[in-house]
């Protein structure tokens, strides 16, 4: 994603709301794109850019410029999708808790057969939906951000220690998915 | 190092690259003689890092901006009049978590009783600042205060009559 200028951003926070679209434009792809790959489904993943959107429209007059646009969009994009995310887990009871200690447990049963059929976009798909909120999010960061632990860090207000072991667990879950389609491929 | 504790490191620094220099080679030369800790790191890679590789970007549709456009106007207009601003004043309050509503209660709860308790004796009870005098009084006359002698004695002897002297 590419920084916006400070005089878009001042003017944005003023009011003018051709300012403020030409943000929209320009990073609405990257916060859609990080909200669907927290919250895996099209419907949510609109809910949050929404929100995501409605939020800085808020505060864009207070913000200081101490931090650079990029990280503070960040900040509130992760943030509202994973609660999005873990209210949404809550109502369907799907959550997997990672204090789980074998990552087999939070593997569906037919997940390895159906990886066969899927394209790229469907196959991160049915990986990311193996993983809890949580550990979606830090994958999503270091992944296909590339954000480094320190990063993942104070952007979901957690320390390093914790983003090294939900990466291991998801990484953990994720083999497991990946050893089944290989055990369902030689059959 | 023992293969423990190099997979350890496969699945977490040594594929974000967050090892120091020193440790990376350690582990370095530990995979180039255990194939077993090579087999590890390729299924890492395989399995938890090469999928994302190739994500792209994706948009919204059209009709997410008109929804934020919406609510902006919507919220706009509700601040450019007073009911609106008082309304926007308690939602933040109808949100907070009902354990927040429970505290808020017992506690406006304790301090009614305690006011309703307290009221009737202090303030609403006319013969209770009389009363209080009289007791003041007496305990100061025990305790031989002189000034209050040498005071205004049309004070004392209304007070001795009140307590029937």
């Amino acid at each position: 994603m590419q920084e916006i200028e400070k005089e878009l951003i001042t003017k944005a926070g003023q009011g003018d709301m051709r300012a403020f679209r030409e943000i929209y434009q320009r990073v609405s792809g990257y916060v859609y794109t990080l909200a669907y790959r927290v919250v895996n489904t099209k419907h949510d993943a609109e809910e949050v850019t929404q929100d995501v959107f409605l939020k800085i429209h808020r505060s864009l007059n207070s913000f200081k410029f101490e931090a650079s646009f990029k990280t503070w969009l960040y900040r509130i994009a992760v943030n509202t999708a994973l609660n999005h995310a873990k209210k949404r887990s809550r109502v369907t009871r799907r959550e997997v808790e990672e204090t789980f200690e074998d990552p087999a447990t939070v593997t569906q049963p037919d997940a390895g057969k159906r990886l066969e059929a899927g394209e790229t976009e469907s196959q991160l798909k049915i990986l990311l939906d193996q993983l809890n909120p949580d550990q979606r999010a830090c994958i999503v960061l270091r992944e296909i951000e590339g954000v480094d632990y320190q990063g993942i860090a104070s952007s979901l207000g957690i320390n390093i220690n914790t983003v090294r072991s939900r990466l291991k667990r998801a990484r953990e879950t994720l083999m497991v998915l990946g050893r089944k389609e290989v055990a369902s491929h030689g059959m | 190092m023992e293969c423990k504790k190099v997979r350890d490191r496969l699945i977490t620094d040594y594929v974000d690259k967050e090892l120091g220099t020193e440790e990376n080679t350690e582990v370095g030369r530990h995979l180039a003689a255990c194939s077993g800790c090579r087999e590890f790191s390729e299924a890492v890679q395989r399995s938890a890092v090469i999928p994302f590789k190739e994500a792209g970007e994706m948009q919204p549709d059209g009709v997410v901006w008109q929804r934020i456009q919406e609510k902006i106007e919507t919220e706009r207009a509700r601040s450019g009049n007073w009911f609106g601003r008082l309304a926007d004043a308690w939602v933040p309050l109808l949100r907070m978590p009902p354990p927040v509503f429970r505290v808020a209660f017992v506690t406006a709860l304790i301090l009614v009783v305690v006011v309703l308790a307290k009221w009737p004796s202090s303030y609403a009870d006319p013969a209770y600042g009389y009363i209080s005098e009289q007791m003041t009084f007496m305990g100061e006359l025990r305790s031989g205060n002189a000034d209050l002698m040498n005071g205004d004695l049309k004070d004392y002897d209304q007070m001795f009559e009140a307590i029937g002297g």
